[in-house]
């Protein structure tokens, strides 16, 4: 079914919007949270809570491309169970690459840097920039948390080009974030 | 965690500000996402059921018949049985008593409510006998309600003849079960219908063309008064896929679609009681008010408060109860240790109220006090 169409349903309050999102993104969501929590029986409770945040949200929310909406949907509610986790020291099986995020900012950079330089604006000021292929390869790790395995093989590239590839990126980001470098 | 390590938890969160053009162009690389993806589905999170339901007192549900039939309320009970042995229940919780609370009943088939509308609005009423020629083929009926302040449990039967539904469980099933999709509706005063439950009906039983259902709904959006619908969509099983790799998915195979409804009449039977706090109850200075209902611990705010305040409560506040023999039994939320005793089994939060879902309905005379987050409540 079109996303258009799900969307009028959530409108219309018709809950055959939510078996049409699960049927739809299910596998989507689940792969995306199991690669964020590590684990499938938190990934569905994420799911779940995705659904129920969708009824919620739409309306009055219209989203105008579906499938990233509830992707986003999804990740921010994956994250918010793993800083809960995190902070009960309960995540220790957790495989998201904080170290790569770390190799992201700069030195000295803190939580209050990130709101100074307005990090969202400037991460998509920054993928705006970036060829699509690198864009897409970046996103697949640190949107979805993709395996580089996975991503090599969805983009028909070698491993070995992808790492180079994430390592390029996570460089310029960190310039672009230093004001080192502001044209890719 | 030190402060990089924070700024780069912090960073890797704001990547979910990405922009849905750059979302949805990374994600048409992922192999066949759509549908299913690497992950394939399992059925339903049970907890969705309990979270689309807000937080609202609702009043229980009636079928215009008088009871005619038994079985429907010992079907429940082995239903909740299932639940407490999955969710590891403590034996010394105290159970509510199902078969003394519920209501056994035998509504007319489906067709015979959508055909006769007008039975069920008329202050008086006679119980529509049923019998073999009414409950015809592919027909659904209810047998009992077990109802709440805040949940709504039926069972229901479903003539399969017709439908094609195979006598054993289809090939790849490993858990025994069919399952229906069903919803309950408040009817508004324009005959505008408004989801308030999801269901899983589970098969409990199955006799010739006959097959028992059992449908739990822990929490339900808002009260129910005057019209209510439940409607029945697909029946399906969990189907198994071993793939090359040796690696399983889960899928959800459906057999058929009832494409069935009853309409109900609100308020005829009484919900079990509820007990409530005789004072305010602050906690983490936030005030309020307490229910302790069968199925839920609900906490009522004086006023609407940041979701992110509340959800926090609700998922790291242990819940205390303490019975009257002086036993006490707890639960965190949040507290995903492998195989633990469970009292919650979900819930909601909403901007003025939190709703603490138990893992079965409990017996609230035989409870003498209840703490959350270490702050005593009274009882009355």
């Amino acid at each position: 079914m079109e996303d258009e169409k799900i969307v009028g349903m959530f409108f219309e309050r018709d809950e055959q919007a939510l078996c049409e999102t699960e049927k739809k993104y299910r596998g989507l969501c689940l792969g995306i949270a199991k690669n964020i929590l590590n684990s499938l029986s938190d990934a569905e409770e994420c799911f779940s809570d995705t659904l129920m945040a969708l009824w919620n949200a739409i309306p009055p929310e219209r989203p105008s491309d579906l499938k990233a909406y509830v992707c986003r949907v999804e990740r921010n509610i994956a994250m918010t169970r793993l800083d809960y986790l995190t902070a009960q020291k309960r995540a220790r099986q957790c495989e998201v690459p904080i170290g790569e995020f770390e190799e992201i900012l700069p030195d000295g950079f803190t939580e209050e840097a990130l709101r100074r330089v307005e990090f969202e604006a400037t991460l998509n000021g920054f993928l705006e920039k970036l060829a699509p292929e690198q864009r897409k390869v970046f996103l697949r790790r640190y949107f979805f948390f993709d395996p580089v395995a996975e991503i090599a093989e969805d983009m028909k590239m070698s491993e070995s080009k992808v790492k180079s590839m994430l390592f390029r990126t996570r460089k310029k980001l960190r310039s672009y974030l230093t004001g080192k470098e502001h044209g890719l | 965690m030190n402060d990089k390590e924070r700024a780069a938890f912090e960073a890797m969160k704001l990547f979910g500000k990405t922009e849905e053009r750059f979302i949805s162009e990374a994600a048409s690389t992922k192999a066949a996402c759509s549908d299913g993806g690497r992950e394939r589905s399992t059925m339903k999170g049970k907890k969705f059921l309990t979270g689309l339901a807000a937080a609202a007192v609702i009043t229980a549900l009636a079928c215009s018949a008088a009871a005619l039939t038994v079985g429907g309320l010992a079907s429940m009970r082995e239903r909740y049985n299932e639940l407490e042995t999955e969710l590891n229940v403590p034996d010394e919780l105290p159970r509510a008593d199902i078969e003394k609370n519920g209501v056994e009943i035998t509504s007319p088939a489906a067709d015979e409510y959508a055909k006769n509308s007008d039975d069920f609005t008329e202050d008086e009423h006679e119980p529509v006998p049923v019998n073999e020629d009414e409950f015809g083929p592919g027909e659904v009926r209810l047998t009992s309600v077990v109802a709440t302040n805040h949940s709504f449990d039926f069972t229901m039967e479903l003539n399969t003849e017709g439908l094609g539904i195979p006598d054993g469980m289809p090939e790849g099933n490993k858990d025994g079960s069919y399952y229906i999709d069903a919803f309950l509706y408040l009817l508004g005063d324009d005959g505008e219908r408004k989801v308030v439950a999801i269901f899983d009906c589970k098969n409990m039983a199955r006799d010739g063309n006959i097959m028992t259902f059992a449908a739990n709904s822990t929490g339900l959006a808002e009260a129910a008064s005057g019209g209510c619908v439940i409607t029945f969509g697909d029946i399906w099983f969990i189907k198994y896929t071993e793939n090359e790799d040796g690696e399983f998915s889960k899928d959800r195979e459906v057999v058929a679609n009832i494409g069935r409804e009853i309409e109900l009449n609100a308020d005829e039977f009484p919900p079990m009681e509820s007990r409530y706090s005789t004072e305010n109850a602050t906690i983490r200075e936030i005030s309020f008010s307490v229910e302790l209902c069968p199925s839920s611990l609900i906490l009522t705010a004086d006023e609407n408060h940041e979701l992110d305040e509340l959800m926090d409560i609700f998922n790291t506040s242990r819940l205390e109860l303490t019975l009257k023999d002086g036993t006490v039994l707890s639960d965190m939320r949040a507290d995903f240790t492998p195989g633990k005793q469970r009292l919650i089994s979900g819930g909601a939060v909403g901007e003025d109220r939190i709703r603490f879902d138990f893992a079965t309905l409990v017996d609230v005379d035989e409870i003498e006090s209840v703490r959350v987050d270490g702050v005593e409540i009274a009882l009355g």
